[in-house]
């Protein structure tokens, strides 16, 4: 396949409940590759955690994607395995989910920023 | 109360004491201060000199500070990146505790954090009024250490109390499908619903072949009679003229006939009762409901 | 000294500006992860529409994309780096053209032969969304760097 070797640009993949994979994958953003491994991953609610956690991971691992979209509801079940992810390849973006509205402060980046600030004797 | 879109996306920052020092004790030099600040200070009790010009909030929009490139490249090139990276994970190591402590704080009380804030366009001044401040050798403070000590508050989703039309439909949904479950699960204890159609193939095979087997015994039956006049009698009593037997046997076949389908009218009318129970039994439930309150009883109707 | 003392000062006013600039970073992460979201019901709700119109909860769903059974085929959408923008690794969305023999399939076509106005209209708000995870995507780069270069600079001043 050396089609394959000579596309430029990286991949987006795709962690998260029905309706947020199909709808990314009509965007076009799904691959599967020659080795048969999809870009994305359908979370419902049979899915265990480790599961999630052992998706995450292989998105990390393959060097062919750039960006890493999750649920954040999803997120918050493997919190402790993207707060563990620094560099910023691939980017983790948490997104929303249509039962899920974005929420600042669980969101892993704005969770840091917050961090370094060291709140003391606070005015109410 | 559900949290829904985020609809403020502005950044606050709680004030710290230190904060409130500065401005305390800085507040002579000003000659201008935003509002948010000044009722801040007038929330807090310190009291602003009349001559301070107070900027109202006039939705301007401020633009990104331009960042020296070069000189933080400098500069941080001085900083080994192993210590950063040893920092960086030791605070991480400490900060989720901090940071459970807290989330588990506001998802108890989630409730808006209430107070007063500075919001960026005060940031904004605070920083241009301490470079201007520091030109004129009046004091040593910069921005970052008046803002670390104080507290960073994120952009927080509004909270709605749930539609309590939704909820009531929510729970007669919840109800009926819990009454389906039920129906479900003791279909083989009751008796009156053990005729009650399900969704499978089996079943409606089942009940196809009762409707067929019942009419072809009414055929069988009149053919039976009909036989019987058209032969059994010729048998005995002798021969007798062709159009007689025809009359008898259709006489025979008729009343055979007449007494069947009133079995057969019988037999399809109790099977349509047994369709029907099931709605039947639904029905007395609102009735029940009725007695209590009279606008359960009309609601049906209209949806 | 005060050579020295100059240098603490620009350093501190940098710092000053990177948290300026975080706090604007927030803001403008905030805001774009609420545009995603926004987005991205207004999508659920058309791919819902499409299930209704069709009957049925089956008609789009999980059970009509490929999985790992099925033959490979290629990204429509790619992210592609370009690094002649000012911070350096600004990203940005490249679409290639629908291609059958090259492996570029239409994701449409999975969910019926003739796919309906809605399923149309979700599938081009879900790519408008895809910019937007771009766009998302570079904020939180800076984001992540200028907290990073905060905290080495925090080691900078503390160091001197």
């Amino acid at each position: 396949m050396a089609l394959h070797s000579a596309i430029k640009g990286k991949l987006i993949s795709v962690i998260g409940d029905e309706d947020t994979c199909v709808g990314f994958l009509l965007g076009g953003i799904g691959e599967i590759n020659k080795n048969r491994h999809p870009n994305f991953m359908v979370v419902d609610k049979n899915t265990a955690v480790s599961e999630i956690e052992d998706c995450f991971k292989r998105f990390l691992k393959r060097d062919d994607i750039d960006i890493i979209l999750i649920n954040q509801n999803y997120a918050e079940l493997i919190r402790h395995v993207i707060d563990a992810h620094t560099s910023p390849v691939p980017a983790v973006l948490e997104i929303p989910s249509k039962d899920h509205p974005y929420d600042a402060s669980k969101d892993s980046i704005l969770r840091r920023a917050r961090g370094m600030f060291n709140p003391e004797d606070l005015v109410r | 109360m559900l949290k829904s879109t985020i609809i403020d996306n502005r950044v606050r920052i709680r004030p710290s004491k230190k904060v409130l020092d500065f401005l305390a004790n800085q507040k002579e030099h000003f000659t201008q201060v935003t509002d948010n600040v000044a009722k801040l200070m007038k929330t807090n009790g310190y009291d602003l000199p009349e001559n301070i010009v107070i900027l109202k909030d006039d939705g301007e929009i401020i633009a990104r500070p331009k960042i020296d490139n070069v000189l933080l490249k400098k500069l941080i090139g001085d900083v080994p990146d192993p210590v950063i990276k040893k920092g960086k994970s030791h605070k991480q190591n400490e900060k989720p505790k901090q940071e459970e402590d807290g989330v588990d704080v506001e998802e108890d009380e989630l409730k808006p954090v209430k107070g007063h804030f500075l919001y960026l366009k005060d940031c904004h001044w605070l920083n241009n009024t301490l470079s201007d401040l520091r030109k004129r050798k009046i004091c040593e403070i910069f921005l970052y250490e008046l803002i670390e000590s104080s507290e960073l508050i994120l952009p927080e989703n509004e909270l709605k109390p749930r539609n309590p039309e939704l909820e009531k439909r929510c729970q007669r949904l919840r109800e009926e499908q819990h009454n389906r479950e039920y129906h479900k699960m003791t279909k083989s204890v009751d008796a009156g619903l053990k005729y009650y159609p399900e969704d499978t193939i089996s079943y409606q095979i089942k009940s196809l072949n009762k409707q067929i087997i019942a009419v072809a015994q009414f055929i069988f039956s009149v053919a039976a009679g009909f036989t019987f006049g058209f032969f059994g009698v010729n048998l005995m009593v002798g021969p007798l003229p062709f159009g007689f037997r025809i009359l008898l046997g259709v006489m025979a076949a008729l009343v055979i006939a007449l007494a069947e389908m009133y079995f057969l009218a019988k037999k399809l009318h109790e099977y349509d009762e047994v369709l029907d129970a099931p709605k039947r039994k639904k029905e007395e439930r609102p009735r029940t409901a009725a007695s209590t309150s009279r606008v359960e009883a009309l609601k049906p109707h209209s949806d | 000294m005060s050579t020295q003392k100059i240098e603490k000062e620009a350093a501190s006013q940098l710092l000053d500006s990177l948290y300026l600039d975080m706090f604007h970073l927030i803001e403008d992460h905030t805001q774009s992860r609420i545009n995603i979201e926004r987005t991205n019901a207004s999508g659920a709700i058309l791919l819902a529409r499409t299930r209704f119109q069709q009957g049925g909860n089956n008609s789009v769903s999980v059970a009509q994309i490929p999985t790992k059974n099925s033959t490979e085929f290629n990204a429509l959408c790619r992210v592609v780096s370009a690094s002649d923008e000012k911070n350096g690794n600004e990203i940005s969305i490249e679409r290639h053209a629908v291609e059958k023999s090259t492996g570029y399939v239409e994701p449409l076509n999975w969910f019926s032969v003739l796919p309906p106005m809605s399923l149309r209209q979700a599938a081009s708000t879900f790519k408008d969304c895809i910019e937007l995870l771009a766009e998302s995507a570079n904020l939180q780069r800076q984001l992540d760097a200028i907290i990073n270069n905060i905290s080495s600079m925090k080691q900078f001043i503390i160091k001197q």
